[in-house]
């Protein structure tokens, strides 16, 4: 591991004038004559991960009435109701600083629990079933936040925002999709703790500053391009 | 050589169009936390055939050398080029014993040899 560690340090040291500086030509490695890079570069500062996850996460459907496009005499009912969908969260987290990071991240996944839609009046007499439904949330989210250290777990907190997806369509209504979008607005708290210098476990709880019912909550590990980040 | 979580290698080194003797640095951070290192104070003597010494100085037109971090498990190279050598420099002498800031300062001198061109 050490080996490998020094390695990549090498590479990284070594690349980060041509890497940095596509049109610079380092002329010399001794401080004081480098034309690309500087003293200290590559030893500290920012830092990269990957986290990959699965989340529940719960959010509010509005109520439905409206006529289907298909067929304008039917109408499409449905009360308003908390839904919830399994999320398969991966994120991209820049360590900016010791402490402030910001990431990307990209949510799919399945709707498990949606509108109860009933078809006025040509299925009034019809029970909806949730097995007849289909549906799917994609999200994606930038977020900034603070994160500490305290022994082998770092914990922190950080807002995100971002558009959001949910598109559900019932086999009674096959022609139709409905759908309802939204930003999302969500302050997270999370902890982790290290397996290794490269690999961690962590667990993330979100909740909407907009709307009480819109939470989530992951579960995930993440990969770090530099161990501990830089240092724990 | 090793002091508490930091690893230092030092050795002479050539450098077309430099014309100051120049010592390379390798550091190492062997724990899980960063490291506070600081080349900038190191004290540098040059030695000729007869034992003369001089202070010599670093040369760093552009402040560059400051204390700064380490990452952890992470490692760093630098160069330095220093002035005021003797004519007939045949060593150099390091004090590494600031370079750790976490640790409390101790001299440790190391010498090198400086190849004869």
């Amino acid at each position: 591991m050490r080996v490998i560690t020094i390695a990549l340090a090498l590479a990284a040291t070594g690349s980060a004038a041509t890497a940095g500086h596509r049109a610079c030509h380092e002329a010399s490695s001794v401080v004081g004559y480098e034309e690309c890079s500087r003293f200290g570069v590559g030893w500290s500062g920012r830092s990269l991960s990957w986290e990959l996850g699965g989340a529940i996460v719960q959010l509010p459907f509005d109520a439905i009435d409206r006529a289907l496009a298909t067929s304008p005499n039917t109408h499409a009912v449905a009360p308003s109701r908390t839904g919830r969908a399994h999320v398969v969260r991966l994120r991209s987290v820049y360590g900016l600083t010791e402490h402030f990071y910001v990431a990307s991240e990209l949510g799919l996944g399945a709707l498990t629990v949606m509108p109860a839609i009933v078809l006025d009046p040509v299925a009034r007499d019809e029970m909806s079933s949730a097995s007849d439904e289909r549906g799917w949330l994609i999200s994606g989210m930038l977020a900034a936040g603070l994160r500490t250290v305290t022994g082998p777990i770092r914990f922190g907190g950080e807002l995100a925002f971002g558009p959001r997806l949910a598109v559900f369509s019932t086999e009674r209504a096959p022609d139709v999709l409905f759908g309802q979008s939204a930003v999302a607005l969500e302050a997270r708290v999370h902890a982790s703790v290290w397996l290794s210098p490269r690999w961690s476990a962590g667990v993330m709880l979100g909740t909407s500053v907009l709307e009480r019912a819109d939470t989530s909550i992951t579960v995930g590990l993440g990969l770090h391009a530099f161990p501990y980040d830089g240092g724990r | 050589m090793t002091s508490g979580c930091l690893d230092l290698a030092v050795a002479s080194s050539e450098e077309a169009d430099v014309n100051d003797p120049v010592v390379a640095y390798s550091l190492g951070n062997r724990c899980d936390h960063r490291l506070e290192v600081d080349l900038a104070t190191i004290r540098v003597v040059g030695r000729d055939a007869s034992g003369h010494e001089n202070k010599l100085v670093a040369f760093d037109p552009r402040g560059e050398l400051q204390p700064t971090t380490l990452n952890a498990l992470w490692s760093g190279r630098a160069k330095i080029s220093y002035r005021g050598a003797p004519v007939g420099l045949t060593s150099i002498c390091v004090d590494v014993g600031s370079v750790d800031r976490d640790a409390a300062y101790a001299e440790r001198w190391v010498c090198v040899a400086k190849e004869l061109r």
